[in-house]
């Protein structure tokens, strides 16, 4: 989990460093809520577009009910890969995504006593020109476990996504 | 101008994420003890699997720090014990009527409407994972809705203590929740620790010297004052809230501090006070 944390902020930075005339990916931001099973997150996101339809996104979550009301860690990272098949002029996109998360929750920094996987498929549909709005939906396999057992627990989950993405 | 704004922020929202991790602090442990209700919470947008169901009583007595489950009872036609909480079952599972009017074969294959669409738990497929270490609850549901009638209290006591010398439990771990207070008496001469589910005071006083060997009550959060949890435990008397999920009253809890949660937010009630 903690190299995943890294592994966000110096994608987000490098990419972020490059002048964005000669940047070879478009950069987007996105700050995220998701309404799922395990709580309520909210998240900021990287962006990239790649081969005109593609695109992949890489966020960093916590949840508000856990971190804000009850101070202890719950954090997500997602990857997500969508594929633009409808768009129009920049204006709107739609198309199927996929989203790979894992989730902690740690009441002392970094000890984590549970964890979360989670497999999904949805749709992801983005509005706007500059500032764009975001929707999107999954459904698929979660899986958990205690840091103190090697029982996993599979279970179907759920998230819904409103946000707002910013192009650089 | 405004990507610059925006690459200002970016910074800003950095130090935000850094002051959020460490604003994270270390709550005093309580000596509460945290009971899953319905196995990991009832009616709770957080419980991955359905109240009563055998994954989720599962999931309950695997969590750590969690000290064990409550669980709704109903006894089927033919003196079988299962789990359910609601009066009926088209409420809850794609089935129609009440637990009470079907057998146990018409019961076996009925499923949650769930997500995960989980079995009808039978009460005996508990010991397999039930080992001793955790407390377990009974809320026995006395009535059958379907036939506007109350069942027979000598049936369910002899079908529970079928299931009870099965269990490899010290008694003093198990107890019953009773909603009907002319069960009282018959529970506790069978030898069970006998709670009774009650947000009237006076009702609670009144049992409580009508019959001294009760353990003692459950009760709705809201309707628990702070000074009422402590007469009880004043008095010897265990008390056990319930309907806590968000975490308003989870600090209620933790405020009142009872000898117990029965907690819908089982993760939450473990974070706030283990």
């Amino acid at each position: 989990m903690k190299s995943l944390v890294v592994l966000f902020f110096f994608l987000t930075f490098t990419l972020r460093a490059q002048e964005p005339n000669t940047s070879i990916i478009p950069r987007q931001y996105s700050l995220c809520s998701s309404f799922q099973n395990e709580d309520i997150f909210v998240s900021l996101g990287s962006y990239y577009n790649f081969k005109k339809s593609f695109s992949f996104e890489f966020r960093y979550g916590v949840g508000v009910r856990r971190t804000f009301f009850q101070q202890a860690l719950f954090s997500k990272v997602d990857a997500v890969l969508c594929y633009n098949f409808l768009k129009s002029d920049d204006l709107w996109s739609f198309g199927p995504s996929v989203q790979f998360s894992t989730l902690s929750l740690a009441p002392k920094l970094f000890k984590p006593i549970q964890r979360y996987y989670a497999a999904e498929i949805g749709y992801s549909l983005a509005f706007g020109k500059k500032i764009k709005g975001l929707q999107s939906s999954y459904i698929g396999f979660r899986t958990t476990e205690f840091s103190s057992a090697s029982n996993l627990y599979s279970y179907i989950g759920y998230v819904f996504q409103l946000g707002l993405r910013y192009a650089l | 101008m405004f990507s610059n704004w925006v690459c200002a922020m970016h910074y800003k929202l950095f130090i935000l994420f850094l002051l959020v991790i460490f604003s994270c602090g270390k709550k005093h442990k309580l000596p509460i003890l945290v009971i899953g209700h319905g196995g990991n919470g009832l009616d709770f947008s957080g419980s991955i699997y359905h109240d009563n169901s055998r994954e989720a009583i599962d999931l309950a007595l695997a969590t750590p720090n969690a000290d064990g489950v409550e669980l709704d009872l109903r006894m089927a036609s033919d003196g079988t014990l299962w789990l359910y909480h609601d009066e009926q079952l088209e409420t809850e599972t794609k089935s129609s009527g009440c637990v009470g009017d079907k057998n146990s074969n018409q019961l076996l294959d009925i499923r949650y409407k769930s997500l995960n669409k989980e079995k009808l738990a039978k009460l005996d497929q508990i010991e397999v994972f039930f080992e001793g270490e955790k407390f377990l609850f009974l809320d026995v549901k006395h009535s059958n809705f379907c036939q506007n009638n109350i069942q027979d209290v000598n049936l369910y006591l002899a079908s529970l203590s079928d299931w009870k010398v099965k269990v490899n439990n010290p008694d003093k771990r198990v107890y019953v929740v009773l909603n009907n207070s002319e069960w009282i008496e018959p529970f506790i001469l069978s030898g069970w620790n006998v709670l009774f589910s009650s947000d009237e005071n006076d009702l609670r006083n009144k049992l409580i010297s009508d019959f001294p060997e009760i353990k003692g009550f459950v009760c709705k959060n809201k309707l628990c004052t702070k000074k009422q949890v402590d007469d009880l435990k004043n008095k010897g008397k265990d008390i056990y809230l319930y309907e806590v999920r968000s975490p308003k009253a989870l600090k209620e809890v933790r405020e009142k501090n009872p000898t117990g949660v029965m907690s819908d937010d089982l993760q939450g009630s473990i974070v706030e006070f283990k």
